[in-house]
Parts: structure tokens; C-alpha cells; sequence
């Protein structure tokens, strides 16, 4: 069913990862997706995989929970591979069929492909697993804060994100319910060709914009009755700050640079 | 068109930290033509419940007979099934999406595949039945009122013309005189076609007056069942789940625990007016 999808939903645990700051696991997660793109040798995973899988281990979330959010973009994965595959040339070929030939080099940079892209989605969905949208928008929020001065309007832009992040679970449940009251009166969504197939989207999505209309107009209302008229002399609830932990997070962070740094030097 | 719940089990997200179980070993038959009342506190499986009627959600283990038919089998027809089993969701406003209310309520026959005149003499019928005037039948679904948008929803689903009418809290955000008109009206259609209808309500009020049978939820499972009089001697057991008989049955079973002659069990407002005057003329003495 559509609600089943756990791509990147929060789950909810109570471990050290759950409490630190938001800034540093956003700015945890940057240092992780740039650390992957530092190293050309197989090494550099050593010291990667060792960071994610401890991260993870301090998550508490449990592997087979990722795994499974994973499994909704093993399709983008096995495209990268094939294409990879397929059209990286090289001196001598491994294998031909017809037009197809396979190098050792495409199945080296495939298997570096694959096990990067892998790291990357996995350790960008254990800061979603571990970081609740309001959160996410709030740290994002202050560490864009700078950009104010170039009139960059950030708090506006954090705001619609978290609305948006809020809704969506929201937005998939209507959608389930009118998928089931369409396919009550006899709609069919999984027969025809591309062209009955997208009419009958129509009795879906019409009813769905409907609603998200409404809806919008209802919480805008809501926000302007307590008198939300933006970001300025805003305070908040729950101000962040860093604590303790926070500090030795980024100290964890630095050190993990440098030991892909290392890395780098000596094993290329 | 009888319905048969085999020892029915539904679990959602099953295998994930979500699991959910919403219907736990339910039997239940039902049969041809009944007028039965679905209540339940929220939450207790009763959407959950009435979706396995017409396929919409299969069971995880059990079985569901619909016309002696297990409806889990591969080749078993869906959309026959939902031509012969109606199901009026809760939100209208899930359902409304043509430009006109007649376009609306010819959806579900088009699906079906009639012919446009089978058609077109369908969906003025049904809207006929629900007491849409003509005057209402180029009018965009979204501007009707609340009770008139349930009208419309109602007819989309009658317009297949189902043998079994299944509706989901029809009477949810209505006022007290929109209720009653939608339960009139519900009533109405049950004595005129002699179609199977089935009103899920989490209020006693609403289906006392009229259902012949009522059945009860609770957490995942069928509690109780039986005609509303026989239902509403446990009282005790409904209060602990959040349900309550109606206040007249409340009332005149007060004054027959106080010691007077009443009967405890009367059901609709008038029973109960007849048997007070019945008492209150015992009492000094005047001749009925
Ligand atoms: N699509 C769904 N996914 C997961 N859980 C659900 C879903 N629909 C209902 N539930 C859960 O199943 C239980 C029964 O729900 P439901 O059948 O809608 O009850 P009712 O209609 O009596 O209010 C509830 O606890 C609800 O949270
Ligand atoms: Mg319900």
C-alpha cells in the first residue's frame, strides 16, 4: 500500500544520534556525502563504513528498517549499474554479445558506483530516520540564517518545508482513502494502456487537489488568527543549543575527515 | 447475497514495527435483506471491516464468502463484486470530483460499462431516490451544503444499484435535523428496494430507531450482537467501551430500577411517551 513507504520517515528511538543538535547532523551528514567523493582506492571504504555503521549502531534504528528503505530505490541503483556496465570502454573486453561488451574497467567503476550511491542514500536517510522534519527545518533554518543579510528570505523558505514535510503523510493517507472510494464505485487503476491510465488519475487527483486547497487555506487561516506574520521578532519554543555532545560530535567529524584525508595521501 | 466472515483476521503493515491488528478472528454472517447497525467506538475495526465486504482489503488469514464465493480467490471478479456490494465512505469530498452532480453519480454505471441511456435513467433515478431535485443536477458537487454532498455520494453508489448498501458513518458531521434526514432517508431505501444495508455508526442514537439487528466492535473484535433490544440489556458492558444505549432506553430503564411499572427496554421516543402516559394514567387512576 501507498502508506507503507518508509523512505526517510523519522523513527522514533531515544539514542545519542535521536538528541544531538540538528545543525550537526545536517552538517555530520554534508562532511559524509563529500568524504564519499575524497578517496579513488577501495580503502577509503574501510574508514566510510566504519563511520556509517557506527553511526547506525548508535541509532539505535534497526538494520533491517534501513535496509527496507532502501529496497525503494534499488531501481535507481540497478539503472546506475547497468549503464555503468555497459558503457564504461576499456582496453580489453571481459565478455560480447552482439553490440555488448563489458571491460573490467565498467564492473570496477560500477561496484565503486553502487557501493557509493548505497553509503549515500543510507547515511542521508539515518539524519531523516533520526531527525524530525520540525527539527530538520529548524536547524536548516539557523544555519542558513546568514544568508538573511542578502535578503534571502530562509525563514519563509524553512516554514514551507516543514509544511510541506508535515503533510505529506497526511496527503498520501487522503489519497489512499480516495483511491478506496474510486475503486468502490468500480474505478480501475491497474488496467488499460498509458492513456487509460492516466484518466483514471482524474477521480484521484481532482478530489486530492480539492482537499489539499482546502486545507492550505484552512491552516493559513489558523496561522493568521494567531497572528503568524513571519519570521521577524519570531521567538521560538525551543530555541537551539548546543550542548556538550554537540561539540564532540563535530570533534568525531573532524577526525573522521582527517582520517579519510590520510587515507587519500597514502592509499590514493 | 449473503456475506460470511470465516474466522477473519486483518493485520496492517504486517511484519513491520507498525503492525497493526485491526480485525482479530471475526465471524459473522450476514444475511439477505437485513437492515444491520455496525457500532463501534473509533478505532475499533469497523472501516476495516466493512472494506473486506466488497474487496477493497483482504483478510491476512480467515476467509470471506460473498455469495458462497471466497473473494481472496486469483480469478474471482473485483469489479463484479463491487457492482453487487456498495460502500458510501465517510467523506463525500473523497468521492465528488465531476463538474456536475449528475456526471457524479453516472461514474460508478460508467465503470460498469452500461449503456449511456441505462446509464443516464440510473443516475436520475438515484438521485431521485435521495431526494436531489433536478434543479440540483448541473450544480458543481462542491457547492452543495454537507448533508446534500452525502445525498450525492449516496446515489454515485446506488446508481450501480448494489444488492448490498454498506455506509460508513453517514451521519458524521451533520447537525441533529440533516442526521435524521440521512437516517430517514437510509430507512427509506432499505423498505423501498429490500436491499441488504449495512450503517456503521459509533452512535447508538442513530441506528436504535431503525436497524433490525445490531452488531458491536470493540478493540479488533465483534463483542456483542443480536436485535437492539437484546443488545441494550448489557448497558453495564457498553459503557466499558465507550458506547451508551440511547438516552430513552436510559431513562425508562431508571424508572423501572426506581420501582415503577415501566418497561426498561423502549427504544424510540414514542414507545417511550406511550408507556409514561401508560403509567402516569395507572397512577391516578385514569382510564386509558
Ligand atoms: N491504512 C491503515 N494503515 C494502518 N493502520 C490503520 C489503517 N486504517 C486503519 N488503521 C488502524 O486500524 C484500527 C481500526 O481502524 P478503523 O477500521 O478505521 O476503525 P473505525 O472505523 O472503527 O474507527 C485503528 O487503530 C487504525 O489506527
Ligand atoms: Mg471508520
Amino acid at each position: 500500500m501507498i502508506r507503507d513507504i518508509t523512505l526517510g520517515q523519522y523513527y522514533p528511538e531515544n539514542s545519542i544520534i535521536h538528541r544531538l543538535d540538528p545543525r550537526v547532523k545536517i552538517v555530520g551528514t554534508l562532511v559524509y556525502l563529500v568524504s564519499l567523493f575524497l578517496f579513488k582506492s577501495f580503502w577509503g571504504y574501510i574508514p566510510t563504513m566504519i563511520f556509517l555503521f557506527s553511526c547506525i549502531h548508535l541509532s539505535k534504528v534497526p538494520f533491517k528498517h534501513i535496509v527496507k528503505g532502501l529496497k525503494a530505490v534499488v531501481m535507481l541503483l540497478m539503472f546506475t549499474l547497468i549503464c555503468n556496465i555497459i558503457f564504461t570502454r576499456g582496453e580489453v573486453p571481459l565478455f560480447e554479445w552482439k553490440f555488448i561488451r563489458i571491460y573490467p574497467e565498467g564492473l570496477r567503476t560500477a561496484g565503486f558506483m553502487g557501493i557509493r550511491l548505497t553509503l549515500l542514500i543510507t547515511g542521508s536517510s539515518l539524519m531523516t530516520f533520526t531527525t524530525t522534519p520540525t527539527q530538520l527545518t529548524d536547524g536548516l533554518e539557523r544555519l542558513f540564517a546568514p544568508l538573511k543579510l542578502f535578503k534571502v528570505p530562509v525563514h519563509e523558505v524553512a516554514m514551507m518545508m516543514s509544511i510541506a514535510l508535515r503533510f505529506i503523510p497526511v496527503l498520501l493517507e487522503e489519497t489512499d482513502k480516495i483511491m478506496k472510494a474510486q475503486q468502490a464505485r468500480g474505478a480501475d487503476f491497474e488496467e488499460g494502456n498509458i492513456f487509460q491510465r492516466a484518466k483514471a488519475m482524474v477521480p484521484i487527483l481532482v478530489p486530492l487537489f480539492i482537499s489539499s486547497f482546502r486545507r492550505a487555506g484552512d491552516l493559513a487561516m489558523a496561522m493568521e488568527v494567531r497572528c503568524y506574520h513571519g519570521g521577524e521578532g519570531r521567538t521560538r519554543m525551543k530555541p537551539l543549543k548546543y550542548k556538550g555532545r554537540d561539540f564532540i560530535a563535530y570533534g568525531v567529524q573532524l577526525l573522521y575527515l582527517a582520517a579519510l584525508i590520510l587515507v587519500r595521501i597514502f592509499l590514493g | 447475497m449473503s456475506i460470511i466472515f470465516d474466522h477473519v483476521t486483518h493485520k496492517y503493515s504486517p511484519g513491520t514495527t507498525m503492525e497493526k491488528t485491526a480485525l482479530n478472528d471475526v465471524n459473522l454472517v450476514i444475511n439477505d435483506g437485513e437492515f444491520i447497525g455496525l457500532i463501534g467506538h473509533t478505532g475499533s475495526g469497523k472501516s476495516t471491516l466493512i472494506q473486506h465486504m466488497n474487496g477493497l482489503l483482504l483478510p491476512t488469514s480467515g476467509t470471506v464468502y460473498v455469495d458462497g464465493e471466497d473473494i481472496s480467490e486469483k480469478d474471482y471478479s473485483k469489479k463484479m463484486l463491487r457492482s453487487k456490494v456498495g460502500l458510501v465512505f465517510q467523506y463525500p469530498e473523497h468521492q465528488l470530483f465531476e463538474p456536475t452532480v449528475v456526471k457524479d453519480v453516472q461514474f460508478g454505471p460508467r465503470n460498469l460499462g452500461l449503456k449511456p441511456l441505462e446509464i443516464e435513467y440510473r443516475s436520475f433515478e438515484a438521485l431521485k431516490n435521495v431526494g436531489i431535485g433536478d434543479d440540483l443536477f448541473d450544480a458543481s458537487p462542491f457547492e452543495l451544503s454537507g448533508g446534500q454532498k452525502r445525498r450525492v455520494a449516496i446515489a454515485g453508489v446506488l446508481a450501480m444499484k448494489p444488492k448490498v448498501l454498506i455506509l460508513d458513518e453517514p451521519t458524521a458531521g451533520l447537525d441533529p435535523a440533516g442526521r435524521d434526514e440521512i437516517l430517514g432517508l437510509i430507512s427509506d431505501i432499505h423498505k423501498k428496494t429490500g436491499i441488504t444495508v449495512i450503517l456503521v455508526s459509533h452512535s447508538m442514537e442513530d441506528v436504535a430507531n431503525y436497524v433490525d439487528r445490531i452488531i458491536v466492535m470493540n478493540a479488533a473484535s465483534v463483542v456483542l450482537e443480536g436485535p437492539p433490544k437484546a443488545v441494550f440489556t448489557y448497558a453495564k458492558e457498553l459503557e466499558g467501551i465507550g458506547l451508551s444505549v440511547p438516552q430513552v432506553t436510559q431513562i425508562t430503564r431508571d424508572l423501572a430500577n426506581k420501582g415503577f411499572e415501566i418497561s426498561p427496554d423502549c427504544i424510540t421516543l414514542e414507545e417511550a411517551g406511550e408507556e409514561l402516559l401508560r403509567v402516569y394514567r395507572q397512577r391516578k387512576g385514569i382510564p386509558g
